[in-house]
């Protein structure tokens, strides 16, 4: 679904509030939020937070919720914090570089979804264009947040310059937009974060995909690094597929309870494939 | 990077007289069914005439149908009953044409579906991709054609979208519906109600909304100008009148003159001072049957009436709607408007106008 995406809603200690923003979010269009735990270098990483409880608001339950994890890179040389086992509960990983050779590492070497930057203050290298495009071409995220630019004007300057640093060439074909709202007040509509995204220089047509459509292929991208073998594999057992896709899978139509019925179809097909290869379900 | 030009919109500006053979008055209005709107300027004019409110659309009744299937729609039985025996029209409402998925039936036959590229894929139905989403389309037009030779009891076609309907993903949405039954058939909505009484349906009636001004200015029009003269004959910017028609169907026709500061916005000269001004405004879903009479009774009315100068009936089209003329595309960017408006005067000429948005396809 092309639904309106706000991928940074930082996580607040003070429940009420995170409702009161996810609420809100709601109310203005926004179908999915991610709702994002920063890690700096030395601070445990827990598994992630259930998502917050909205079912006594009307129409809450539509509104999706995910988790996301933002992972401060301070120092190119410690990058295991990324290979923990917690990171997995996540739905989307993010790191923010600090140096130039952590912004090298973010767009070449890491397995990562998503690349962010704190721009309350002057980002202090800079984003080199075959580092960007390495990115995009690795199928992975750029993003700015517009609420530092709501509290401080000072702030204003430093994401308007990152966001031109980003959309220099290609247009901004890799860049998404969240809000990084810690209050409602600091939330905008999607109308309003597509006609950002034409001040920071994306090509009038793509304005709108800066909240829709890269946000689907970066969390297309998440689940394939979270659920799949190199991207291109995903392997389930045949019980688990659900009634109405049955009728893909041609062993399933005559269905079976029994473990024995499992094994059995997965005996067929290697009987019926000479070279032996497995057929598997690839998503 | 300082240029920020705004997204691109199509204003198309005919000029003709309703009673030449290749007038395309009808056309433009049959073409158009997906209308929310219509909406009558009258200068000169105190009330609402007696000729108009005769034809008005509060006469019109349309239903709103809470989770009704699409398949009910593709039934043989509908179908033969309902949608061959008179004008119906459906729209699913609440949904957005640039995020969710969009279902119109027209009283042609048509069952037009905009779907996004995910349900698409599971869907099973062919279409074509959407012209505004460019190489990697996210959005694609299903168009069946419900009265073809090939949509009976038994052919392929008809199974097929049945089984995707139905079984493979079982859609269902709130619906506007309209039916105007054919000549002669008087027990018509019985029959309706009958066919989808399993179904939660509510009989909506049309909103009317008024706008009354004393003494103001209207642009002087003159029927015989072209749409190209040059200004300093005293000809009027084309453009502009429709943007004073505009301001008044907003209502924010401040016009304080040049040394205003809230708004230093004039009539287009040359204009002249009427004792009257009324606009109203129906709101529903209007039929194209409906419009065809309301500006039968314009056209007559402007001819017989000596204190109205001229008329304007502006139709506005669903900014969600999945076609906006005819079956092309229509989408939303930032704007969704598809509307036009005849400016009717007492010759039998006419100008219209048909304004659409960015993701549209010129009529």
């Amino acid at each position: 679904m092309v639904k309106f995406y706000d991928l940074n809603i930082p996580r607040s200690n003070d429940a009420v509030a995170q409702k009161h923003t996810l609420k809100l979010a709601q109310r203005l269009g926004y179908e999915v939020v991610a709702i994002s735990e920063t890690l700096k270098y030395g601070d445990e990483m827990k598994p992630a937070a259930p998502p917050c409880d909205l079912s006594s608001e009307p129409s809450g339950e539509k509104l999706q919720q995910l988790s996301r994890i933002t992972i401060v890179l301070t120092d190119s040389t410690r990058t295991d914090i990324l290979r923990r086992s917690d990171v997995k509960s996540y739905d989307i990983l993010a790191v923010q570089p600090t140096s130039e050779k952590t912004f090298h590492m973010a767009c070449h070497d890491l397995n990562i979804d998503l690349i962010t930057f704190d721009l309350s203050d002057r980002l202090e290298f800079h984003l080199k264009y075959s580092n960007v495009q390495n990115a995009w071409k690795a199928g992975k995220f750029f993003e700015i947040c517009y609420a530092p630019a709501i509290r401080d004007a000072t702030r204003r300057k430093h994401i308007f310059k990152a966001a031109a640093g980003l959309t220099d060439r290609k247009g901004g074909r890799n860049l998404i937009i969240s809000s990084g709202a810690l209050r409602p007040t600091e939330l905008r509509g999607p109308y309003d974060v597509a006609n950002l995204a034409t001040l920071f220089g994306v090509d009038e047509n793509s304005t709108k995909h800066c909240v829709s459509s890269y946000c689907r292929a970066l969390l297309l991208k998440a689940a394939t690094r979270k659920q799949t073998i190199k991207s291109s594999i995903s392997v389930n057992y045949m019980s688990d597929i659900k009634d109405e896709d049955k009728w893909k899978v041609r062993q399933s139509l005559k269905e079976s309870e029994r473990d024995g019925g499992k094994r059995e179809a997965e005996e067929k097909d290697e009987g019926e494939d000479r070279k032996g290869s497995k057929k598997l379900k690839a998503r | 990077m300082a240029n920020f030009p705004a997204p691109k919109s199509n204003l198309i500006i005919e000029r003709s007289s309703f009673k030449h053979q290749k007038s395309r008055h009808l056309a433009y209005i049959s073409g158009h069914p997906l209308n929310y709107a219509v909406e009558v300027l009258l200068p000169g004019a105190k009330s609402l005439p007696d000729s108009l409110a005769d034809v008005s659309p509060t006469l019109d009744d349309f239903f709103l149908i809470r989770d009704l299937p699409i398949v009910e729609f593709v039934g043989e039985d509908f179908i033969t009953k309902i949608m061959k025996n008179g004008q119906f029209t459906a729209l699913s409402v609440g949904t957005k044409v640039d995020n969710d998925m969009v279902v119109a039936v027209l009283p042609t036959g048509h069952l037009i579906l905009s779907v996004d590229k995910d349900i698409y894929q599971v869907l099973g139905l062919s279409g074509k991709p959407s012209k505004f989403t460019g190489l990697d389309p996210a959005r694609y037009m299903i168009q069946i054609d419900l009265f073809s030779e090939n949509h009976k009891k038994g052919k392929k076609q008809y199974d097929r979208i049945i089984w995707a309907l139905k079984d493979r993903l079982n859609l269902c949405f709130n619906f506007l519906l309209s039916w105007e039954p054919g000549d002669g058939n008087v027990a018509g909505l019985s029959q309706l109600t009958q066919l989808l009484d399993k179904y939660k349906m509510e009989d909506v009636s049309v909103k009317a909304a008024d706008t009354k001004r004393k003494f103001s200015l209207i642009p002087e029009l003159n029927s015989c100008q072209k749409l190209k003269e040059d200004e300093s004959n005293g000809a009027h910017n084309i453009r502009e009148v429709f943007e004073w028609i505009g301001t008044v169907s907003c209502d924010s026709n401040i016009a304080g003159g040049p040394e205003e500061y809230s708004s230093c916005y004039t009539c287009p000269e040359p204009c002249v001072e009427v004792k009257n001004l009324m606009c109203r405004q129906w709101s529903g879903l209007i039929t194209v049957s409906r419009i065809q009479k309301m500006l039968t009774a314009l056209r007559s009315f402007v001819m017989s009436d000596t204190s109205t100068p001229w008329a304007a009936l502006t139709v506005h089209g669903f900014e969600d709607a999945p076609i906006s003329w005819w079956k092309n595309e229509h989408g939303y960017h930032k704007d969704g408007s598809n509307l036009y408006t005849f400016v009717v005067f007492p010759d039998e000429t006419y100008w219209l106008y048909l304004a659409v948005s960015t993701h549209d396809v010129c009529p």
